[in-house]
């Protein structure tokens, strides 16, 4: 065992590590069904139809929640100059969280299902991570309450905001308590369904960048303000836009044109906020050639860029006519949590791990190997499926016979698979080199501890 | 240090509130006022379908077919209705007795067809033999062999597949049964039993129909009708319709087997379609349009270039009409206008095609080259395009 100094976040990254690898595994494997249809027969766990939930889990709530969490455990003492309310607690909900994306991943193997996108585990799961959510805002809202440092850095807005809204979000999406039928339940559905990727993902994303960002580069960040009005865009513009999801199907009229308008809306909370980052970074860009860190994070945030104007351009009627339904929209979804947020959390491994073990990173050419990979890879798979978006709208838009466009997009689906085994092979790589960071016997001088916030950061 | 926690509590506060009031706008009024009454298409589902809903959930086929059709799409059938989603009584209670929740099956992608008009298309028999193989009865589908699954459960799955869209595509297939004879008929008429049909947008003259009347062909068949054309059009026909038409039109193509509304038979007798009197613009708007909702056939405009629709025109003439013209024969290289390197140009309102040179080693074939294939034509036909007995448009 590994002297480290937080043990909570060791055992969180521990656990988001193994799931990362699997999840994108699971993603390669779901991927072959779309060029090899008949590559594995007669194995239920192995059918594209339980191995996309699979997937999801794996991806979403192993290994993105679990990199969240844990680096929620490591910044958000070292912002408020206090340790961990409960480092205990902090080590249980750990084991709990991984214990529970275990449980998900057998059930949803075995076709326990509740067949709503994103919620599929079952119900007794739901009630579990619910109070595994209350457990993990508890131990950090008494973090922040007890803490030294008087200012709030606008990270914790952004994670005391988070861990407000996402239980809330999380028992609407699984109603554990209501009954909705029709497309009242679809309506709900589609709120969870993008508010845990607006309200957890984008949210806990943006405020690991706005801890990193002025620490990587040495330099406080832009503006404080800005961060401000970025913040309560988010909180504002982004809980309505679920239902652009169903914008085809009869829910109500004015619930759509909310979802459309507050979708453009978000054009308001996004550039903000990059604007923030991206002057943050002005004149320091050459920063990115020395530091995989840094190029991990800005990698992000141009991805945050393209997802953030790709969404409302296609929320809005006539393109969403036109892409909806087609694998336009699966390369939106990767490149939302594959492209911007595992990178920035990626990026908050490579700065948290060494500062907890005492050790640098064990292999800088394994970074280097896994930068390459996941942005070459990915960058191939998010080109070539979203032209198979719009080969399979074309073959709509025209009245092909769906084989025929089946067959069309078999290049890209080629195309998007080798993309994918290149985003695979990076995500062992980077796996096994944090491995050998914690484990390998070497001893090396301590890092001294990075300053939390720069005089400026700080004034709120 | 001893610091103030009064901002962090207003903080909490405020980020509760607004978060709590988009809350109430979008999923709690939205249930509040949307209360939709079960459409007249919804059904009570059995015990058994039940059961099949839920193979349905577990195997994740809602992850590439959706439920719902796009209102926009013209070729999709009846539009979906708030209600259609809705369920009846007594199957809340039948599906509270039993256990099961009910959730939106709407779906996300769709990598398959779209389900909602699948119930009755198709018997039981095949939906089985397809889930087993599905590549045995579409050579491109990417769709798993659900192979694994229970005869309970196949039968359970099938059920469940069957009641989906059934009454709506009974419906508006029995509106269009009413006027087959009739096709202005049909497709002008909006509602049948109150089925809103997705085609009939425009109540009076349906648009398509419109539109494609004033393109340039204004009813002219730019193809003439004679046997080196026709013969050039027997591959596109053996391609593209043969497997439910059957290669002499009779309508007992292979696929025929598996469908449960019989593909058209060109040859009938009965007067009621009277396909020997088809006009050419009537063939073509049938082909490029699809048979009208609740129908398999799909629509050709877009898949076959509008010349090529033209040869099948002359074809469907050819095997509805006389079938007396001797073509060339089969053993022949098909000069078939999709099998490429001709090229098509208008001189005037003639549309004239140009064969490329055969490669080397393959025989002279043309039949415009070959005098020995040119066969007695009659005259008048050649020169007006219409067969005996065809009536004018």
């Amino acid at each position: 065992m590994p002297k480290v100094k937080q043990l909570s976040v060791a055992m969180y990254f521990w656990g988001a590590l193994i799931f990362l690898p699997l999840g994108v595994t699971y993603g390669l494997f779901s991927a072959t069904h779309f060029i090899m249809p008949t590559w594995v027969e007669g194995i239920p766990q192995l059918s594209f139809g339980r191995m996309r939930p699979v997937h999801i889990h794996l991806v979403a709530f192993g290994w993105l929640s679990m990199a969240y969490v844990g680096a929620m455990y490591y910044m958000i003492p070292k912002m408020c100059k206090t340790p961990l309310w409960s480092e205990t607690l902090g080590r249980w909900t750990a084991v709990a969280h991984f214990g529970w994306v275990w449980a998900a991943v057998i059930c949803l193997s075995n076709g326990i299902t509740e067949a709503r996108e994103y919620a599929e585990a079952p119900w007794f799961l739901d009630i579990i991570f619910l109070l595994y959510l209350v457990a993990v805002a508890v131990n950090l809202f008494m973090t922040i309450a007890n803490r030294t440092q008087k200012k709030l850095y606008v990270s914790i807005w952004y994670f005391t905001g988070t861990l407000i809204w996402f239980p809330c979000v999380y028992i609407l999406g699984n109603r554990v308590f209501m009954r909705l039928d029709g497309l009242n339940d679809a309506i709900a559905n589609w709120f969870y369904g993008h508010n845990i990727l607006g309200l957890w993902f984008t949210t806990v994303g943006v405020g690991i960048t706005y801890y990193l960002m002025p620490l990587l580069v040495r330099r406080p960040i832009y503006s404080h303000k800005l961060s401000m009005i970025g913040f309560w865009a988010i909180a504002l513009f982004y809980a309505p836009t679920g239902t652009h999801h169903i914008l085809q199907s009869p829910v109500p009229y004015w619930l759509k044109s909310l979802a459309v308008v507050s979708s453009i809306g978000l054009l308001v909370p996004v550039l903000t906020v990059l604007f923030n980052f991206f002057l943050t970074l002005d004149k320091k860009w050459p920063q990115a050639y020395a530091n995989y860190t840094l190029r991990f994070l800005i990698s992000g945030c141009v991805f945050y860029l393209i997802t953030c104007v790709q969404g409302p351009f296609q929320a809005t009627r006539w393109v969403n006519w036109y892409i909806h339904f087609t694998q336009w929209v699966v390369a939106h979804a990767h490149l939302a949590l594959l492209g911007t947020f595992t990178n920035m959390s990626i990026a908050a491994i490579y700065y948290i791990v060494p500062r907890i073990t005492g050790r640098p990173i064990f292999s800088r050419p394994a970074m280097a190997w896994h930068w390459w990979l996941t942005q070459f890879g990915f960058t191939q798979f998010f080109v070539a499926l979203t032209i198979a978006g719009l080969v399979q709208a074309a073959g709509w838009r025209y009245g092909y016979p769906i084989v025929q466009w089946v067959q069309a997009m078999y290049p890209e689906q080629v195309v998007r698979w080798l993309g994918g085994i290149m985003i695979v092979v990076g995500q062992y790589i980077f796996a096994w080199n944090i491995y050998r960071t914690f484990f390998t016997p070497v001893e090396v001088e301590e890092d001294s501890d990075a300053p939390v916030a720069t005089p400026a950061t700080q004034a709120a | 240090m001893q610091v103030r926690q009064k901002d962090y509590a207003f903080l909490v506060a405020f980020v509760s509130a607004t978060f709590l009031s988009i809350v109430f706008m979008t999923v709690i009024l939205p249930n509040m006022v949307f209360q939709p009454q079960p459409s007249d298409y919804v059904e009570a589902l059995t015990v058994q379908e039940l059961r099949g809903r839920e193979v349905y959930k577990k195997e994740g086929c809602w992850y590439c077919h959706t439920q719902f059709v796009r209102p926009q799409d013209r070729n999709e059938g009846p539009v979906a209705l708030s209600g259609d989603f809705e369920f009846k009584e007594e199957t809340v209670q039948l599906a509270k007795e039993h256990g099961y929740q009910l959730v939106h099956l709407l779906g996300t992608e769709r990598t398959g067809p779209d389900l909602s008009l699948i119930g009755g298309k198709m018997p039981d028999a095949w939906h089985k033999a397809h889930h087993a193989n599905p590549q045995a009865f579409n050579p491109g589908s990417i769709m798993p062999k659900y192979n694994y699954l229970s005869e309970q459960e196949m039968d359970d799955l099938v059920a469940y597949l069957q009641t989906l869209g059934r009454k709506k595509n009974a419906l508006s297939r029995q509106a269009h049964e009413t006027f087959r004879g009739n096709f202005n008929a049909a497709y002008q008429t909006t509602t049948e039993g109150g089925v809103s049909l997705g085609y009939l947008i425009e109540p009076e003259v349906p648009w398509e129909f419109k539109q494609f009347y004033e393109k340039k062909y204004k009813n002219q068949n730019p193809i003439k009708y004679e046997n080196r054309y026709i013969a050039g059009a027997r591959g596109i026909y053996n391609n593209k319709c043969a497997h439910c038409h059957g290669v002499q039109g009779d309508g007992n193509g292979p696929r025929a087997l598996s469908l449960t509304e019989r593909p058209a038979n060109f040859q009938s007798n009965d007067p009621n379609m009277g396909y020997d009197e088809w006009s050419d613009i009537k063939w073509y708007w049938k082909i490029a349009e699809g048979a009208g909702p609740g129908a398999v056939m799909p629509r050709w405009n877009g898949v076959l270039h509008p010349d090529q629709i033209w040869y099948l025109v002359i074809y469907c003439r050819y095997l509805a009409a006389d079938r007396t013209l001797p073509l060339p024969p089969r053993d022949e290289p098909l000069r078939a206008p999709e099998l490429g390197g001709r090229t098509f140009h208008y001189e005037g309102d003639d549309l004239v095609v140009s064969y490329p040179e055969p490669p080397p080693g393959m025989p002279q074939s043309d039949p415009a080259l070959d005098p020995g294939l040119t066969l007695q034509v009659d005259e008048e036909l050649a020169e007006t395009g219409q067969p005996v007995g065809a009536a004018g448009n």
